[in-house]
């Protein structure tokens, strides 16, 4: 089981260009996604105070 | 007739209520296919004769970099939109996709590389096809900066409409380029006239992980696409509700 | 139309002849030809082949910076406004707006080119370098024209311009250095490329530049 796992990890010695290209994929698409993601929020909260304000 | 089935979507406010279960769908939409596009990327699919495991970073890159164009085609039709009809929403969604294909530009460019090292034994080569792409994402990077710099000026927005314009003469080179020069990089397996080349067992995943992508992006760019909408609304003082 | 297309074509060439701004250029390709073997430091400029690539990075940003000024002062000082109101085609002022900017930016440096070329390399023939930069400096022209129209919104220009410009000068870069390089007497392809995308963009970018300066205008 053990050597199985390491087998997958080790990708027949190709392990640091495979798991480095998704590092990279999920670290940006993370960043990107949080960066949209928050300055919506940011806007919802704007949003939320100038309608209190009217009220 | 079109433009009469447009102006129904024209205005911001009723765009918004489109748009909502559109950009929730395409959310649970991402994460599901993502996730068992990983899974059988990364477990079931078997590694290529040729290029053993490293073929398992296609699934990655291949995507991108369609989306990376997609996205460009897109900015190009708003921006030809809203050169004919004037509707300043159009211009509002085109202004908003760049910081998303840049993103994937650069995924596309660093896990290419990432890719070649193995197969090609660099990590770059001066081809067509990638310095094409570079010069994607320094079309790109323009635009976002135009796009800053225009931050206090009314006419930002024909600028912005004409350079991605005139920038769109880049997508057909991209295309093109390993059919019309002898390069290193693989010629198409996908999109050809007489059917992918592919075999079955790497296309499933390639096709589920690229429907993922899609989907992401379109939920990346319409949350972008809502947000301004609204950050426009508080901008010009007329807010309600 | 024509008498209107040489008044102001002389009233271009003029202004350019009278005041620096396209003296600069040319001044300016001098200048940064100089730095490259200088920057080599004691290896030989004969060995490294250097010269060409020099050549047409010097040709592309003196380029660059004459096309900062290309509608700047006219649209400044009202005289693109006055011209659109006494009902003078846009097309006509843009054709000779381009005439004069290569005349000034793009023909003396195709000229000094192959002198340079001589001085530096020892090479004689340098008539494929003088017919590239012929082309392609009309072609960086044209192409620059509508990205300068564009330009005349904002106040920070400068550095914008250049990077937006950039990474369209680029296939004419690409295809002006491969002809370049053709020693032989063989009709190469790269020339053919350049005579195709200077046929297209006769066409298409004073087009563009005409529609962005109506809007600008107004």
């Amino acid at each position: 089981m053990l050597n199985k796992i390491i087998f997958f990890f080790e990708m027949d010695g190709y392990a640091f260009f495979i798991w480095s290209a998704y590092a990279f994929w999920f670290f940006l698409l993370t960043l990107l996604s949080i960066k949209v993601i928050s300055r919506k929020n940011s806007i919802e909260k704007k949003i939320k105070e100038l309608y209190l304000k009217e009220q | 007739m079109l433009l009469k089935k447009i102006h129904r979507f024209a205005n911001p406010n009723k765009f918004l209520k489109v748009i909502y279960p559109f950009k929730k769908i395409s959310l649970y939409m991402a994460v599901f296919l993502l996730f068992i596009g990983l899974m059988d990327a990364l477990l079931f699919s078997p590694p290529d004769y040729q290029q053993s495991q490293t073929v398992r970073i296609m699934y990655i890159h291949v995507p991108s970099a369609w989306v990376s164009l997609l996205a460009y085609i897109m900015i190009f039709f708003f921006s030809l939109m809203y050169i004919i009809w004037k509707f300043p929403l159009f211009i509002l969604i085109a202004k908003e996709i760049p910081i998303i294909g840049i993103s994937f530009t650069l995924i596309t460019l660093v896990t290419g590389s990432l890719w070649g090292k193995p197969t090609w034994g660099t990590y770059w080569v001066w081809d067509a096809r990638l310095t094409s792409f570079l010069v994607l994402l320094f079309i790109y990077m323009g635009l976002i900066f135009l796009e800053k710099a225009f931050k206090f000026s009314n006419n930002g927005d024909i600028s912005f409409a004409y350079i991605s314009i005139i920038g769109a003469i880049n997508i057909p080179v991209i295309k093109f380029s390993v059919d019309w020069w002898n390069t290193l990089h693989q010629p198409a397996s996908v999109f050809r006239l007489d059917g992918p080349t592919i075999s079955a067992e790497m296309l499933i995943p390639l096709i589920i992980m690229s429907l993922g992508i899609l989907f992401l992006f379109f939920f990346l760019a319409l949350t972008n696409v809502e947000s301004a909408i609204q950050e426009k609304k508080i901008n010009s003082q007329n807010f309600r509700g | 139309m024509f008498k209107v297309f040489i008044a102001i074509l002389q009233k271009d060439l003029r202004e350019n002849f009278l005041s620096n701004k396209a003296w600069f250029s040319i001044s300016f390709f001098m200048l940064s030809l100089l730095i490259f073997p200088l920057s080599f430091g004691k290896g030989n400029l004969e060995e490294q082949n250097i010269i060409i690539p020099a050549i047409w990075i010097a040709a592309l940003f003196s380029n660059l910076i004459a096309l900062e000024q290309m509608y700047k002062d006219d649209f400044k000082d009202g005289t693109l406004l006055y011209y659109s109101i006494n009902g003078i085609s846009m097309s006509i002022i843009v054709v000779a707006k381009c005439i004069s900017h290569w005349l000034f930016c793009g023909l003396p440096i195709a000229i000094i080119a192959p002198i340079c070329s001589y001085i530096f390399s020892g090479e004689s023939n340098n008539f494929y370098l003088f017919l590239t930069l012929f082309l392609g400096t009309a072609i960086l022209t044209l192409i620059g024209s509508p990205i300068s129209a564009i330009m005349l919104g904002i106040s920070a220009r400068g550095p914008m311009l250049t990077f937006i410009t950039l990474p369209f000068y680029l296939p004419t870069i690409i295809f002006g250095v491969m002809g370049s390089n053709v020693t032989n007497n063989n009709i190469n392809a790269e020339i053919y490329l350049l005579l195709a995308i200077l046929s297209l963009g006769i066409v298409i970018f004073p087009i563009l530049t005409i529609k962005i300066l109506r809007t600008v205008i107004n």
